[in-house]
């Protein structure tokens, strides 16, 4: 088990280079140089270059990239901003936190949501409680999220006044980011917690603990879910990583200085470093939340844990694919 | 020739599995329900200009702020904006981009997935070893995180946003379309293609293509309101199609500052955006249930 969970944490490196090439990248196509950008194109060239030495942007590409790489790794650092001149790294070290709790408070909302939900609409199907889950569940993943967002704000802040409009100062400010994120995100859940306990719940050892006399709650809780889980975590994994991946239109949204706004801004103001440096961030995020619920597969399922402590895994992964 | 046509029509008619899908496509109501809302929505747009032949940038200074209903008119059934143009006419207009980006990105990211799903369980072995490794990598970038990096890299206009918008779908497409493909490939069929030295682009049209197409039929067709949904948070956080183009998110964006005065001018564009995805997607889970007769509830 442990030469499994080290091999797979080998296995992100070269994703995560992936990322860094594939963000770095983005700089060398975008046109014009960014000394132009932020001195203004009348700076002499001399300023100009003595600007591009302090950022290494007079090297070739590969060799910024190698530079880029090595403060990194050995560093901890992530460059310099061209806006502000500082690092980015406080910047992230304040917006990280907001925006991973945020993301997590959404996906634990969604989850306590959406499977209770899919599984009632699973064990009553065809029933009202079935059609009318479904109904939200679809509507759920057609709202934009940006919308909902306002009509929550025009409700809750504006008419209502209960819940403040914008930022994160206290707990209450919290309340409607979390709570619009998850709900929305809860339909995608839903829906496959929904079709998976119905793939298992026809499925001939169901009934066999219905035959033995097996009490319908053990049934559902031992026999069905158990056998659902494996999907369910899924979904709550890449909903997570939804959920990191949207801050940008959430955090707008809320007037909350996260690490999407802080994208936003790097991109309105051509600041490559913040730039590289959340979206490296969010790919490392949310290749740890893949790390963990391939992980929690072992712990859900003895089969899948046998398979890898009888080293199977090249088989493993063939199966699970196809 | 007529008498033999009506000897054949005497017996049973063998429909062919396309035929039986479409007559349950035809026969589920929430799926005809999101088609109808599609077509109805589609054409307006497509009519835009003969329902509103004012135009989308028409302004009229004393009009502006007037709430839906407050004035006659068809012009005015929707309100007026901050400067006083119709909000009909700009969904109306705005709508035939947000169609036009939703197809446009559907398709790129559905031509560009097949491709690369295809040639990977093709190949197999090292090629198929390498576009995963790859699509890993795409993998861990959410795809609005990769649409709005794609989009900051060429900036907003709307060829730019179908791009942005197609390459982002484009790592879960290639996933979609090699799974089932991977399991075609086994077939015996296809070990007769190859004998017969069919070529390797035939035999991934001409039968593992065709074996394929009903998952990635209704990942098409969900693919479109993805796409629209995607575009519109986009423009929403002015990366991409910038006003005064009256796309539907940027509409939305642009109505912020008058959330407390005038709701309805967040509240209309959010609704056409809301309306057509979800005819989309019931239109596609109609469409998933008529293709795949095994998932029948």
């Amino acid at each position: 088990m442990g030469k499994y969970i080290f091999k797979r944490i080998l296995m992100m490196i070269p994703v995560l280079i992936g990322v860094s090439i594939l963000v770095f990248l983005i700089q060398a196509f975008t046109p014009g140089d960014p000394a132009d950008l932020v001195l203004g194109a009348q700076q002499s060239e001399e300023t100009k270059y003595i600007w591009r030495d302090k950022y290494d942007l007079n090297d070739n590409i590969v060799v910024q990239y190698g530079k880029y790489m090595y403060r990194l790794v050995t560093k901890g650092d992530f460059g310099t901003s061209y806006i502000t001149g500082t690092s980015v790294n406080s910047d992230l070290a304040r917006r990280l936190p907001i925006s991973l709790t945020l993301a997590a408070l959404a996906t634990v909302v969604a989850a306590l949501i959406g499977v209770p939900l899919g599984i009632l609409s699973a064990k009553y199907r065809g029933k009202w409680i079935d059609a009318l889950c479904r109904v939200i569940s679809i509507v759920g993943i057609s709202l934009p999220i940006f919308w909902f967002a306002f009509l929550a704000i025009m409700l809750f802040s504006v008419n209502l006044r209960w819940l403040p409009v914008s930022g994160l100062k206290t707990a209450k400010h919290w309340i409607l980011p979390v709570l619009v994120t998850g709900i929305l995100s809860s339909a995608s859940i839903m829906r496959i917690t929904r079709s998976s306990v119905l793939d298992n719940i026809s499925q001939d050892f169901v009934r066999t603990a219905r035959a033995k006399g097996q009490k319908e709650s053990k049934i559902m809780s031992h026999h069905i879910l158990r056998n659902s889980m494996i999907n369910i975590a899924n979904i709550i994994g890449a909903q997570f990583g939804n959920n990191l991946g949207g801050t940008a239109v959430i955090e707008t949204c809320f007037v909350i200085t996260g690490l999407g706004t802080m994208m936003v801004s790097a991109i309105n103001n051509r600041d490559y470093t913040s730039l590289r440096a959340s979206v490296l961030v969010v790919a490392l995020a949310i290749s740890v939340i893949n790390l963990i619920v391939d992980l929690s597969f072992c712990l859900i399922d003895p089969r899948v844990k046998a398979q890898y402590t009888a080293g199977k895994k090249k088989k493993k992964k063939e199966g699970k694919v196809a | 020739m007529e008498t033999s046509v009506e000897k054949i029509e005497k017996y049973p008619k063998h429909k062919s599995s396309t035929q039986e899908a479409l007559g349950r496509l035809v026969k589920n109501k929430t799926a005809m329900l999101g088609f109808f809302v599609l077509v109805i929505m589609v054409l307006s747009c497509l009519f835009a200009n003969v329902i509103c032949p004012q135009g989308y940038d028409a302004q009229s200074i004393t009009e502006r702020f007037t709430a839906p209903g407050k004035l006659p008119g068809l012009q005015y059934i929707f309100g007026t904006d901050n400067l006083g143009r119709s909000m009909l006419a700009r969904i109306l207009y705005g709508g035939r981009y947000s169609i036009l980006i939703g197809i446009g990105a559907a398709t790129v990211g559905m031509v560009g997935g097949v491709l690369l799903g295809l040639i990977a369980a093709y190949y197999g072995g090292r090629v198929d070893n390498i576009v995963m490794r790859i699509l890993d990598v795409f993998n861990a970038i959410p795809s609005l995180l990769m649409a709005i990096v794609v989009s900051s890299l060429f900036g907003g206009t709307v060829f730019n946003c179908i791009m942005a918008v197609g390459i982002a779908a484009i790592p879960a497409n290639a996933r979609t379309a090699r799974g089932p493909a991977l399991a075609i490939m086994n077939q015996d069929y296809i070990e007769a293609a190859k004998s017969i030295d069919a070529s390797n682009f035939r035999i991934m049209l001409r039968h593992v293509l065709p074996n394929i197409s009903s998952v990635l039929i209704v990942r098409y067709a969900m693919g479109i309101g993805f796409a629209i949904l995607t575009t519109s948070g986009l423009s929403f956080l002015g990366l991409g199609v910038k006003p005064p183009t009256p796309e539907w998110g940027a509409m939305l964006s642009g109505a912020r500052q008058y959330m407390a005065q005038s709701p309805y001018l967040i509240i209309i564009p959010g609704l056409a955006i809301a309306l057509i995805v979800l005819a989309t997607n019931l239109f596609g889970d109609g469409l998933r249930d008529a293709l795949d007769p095994k998932l029948k509830y």
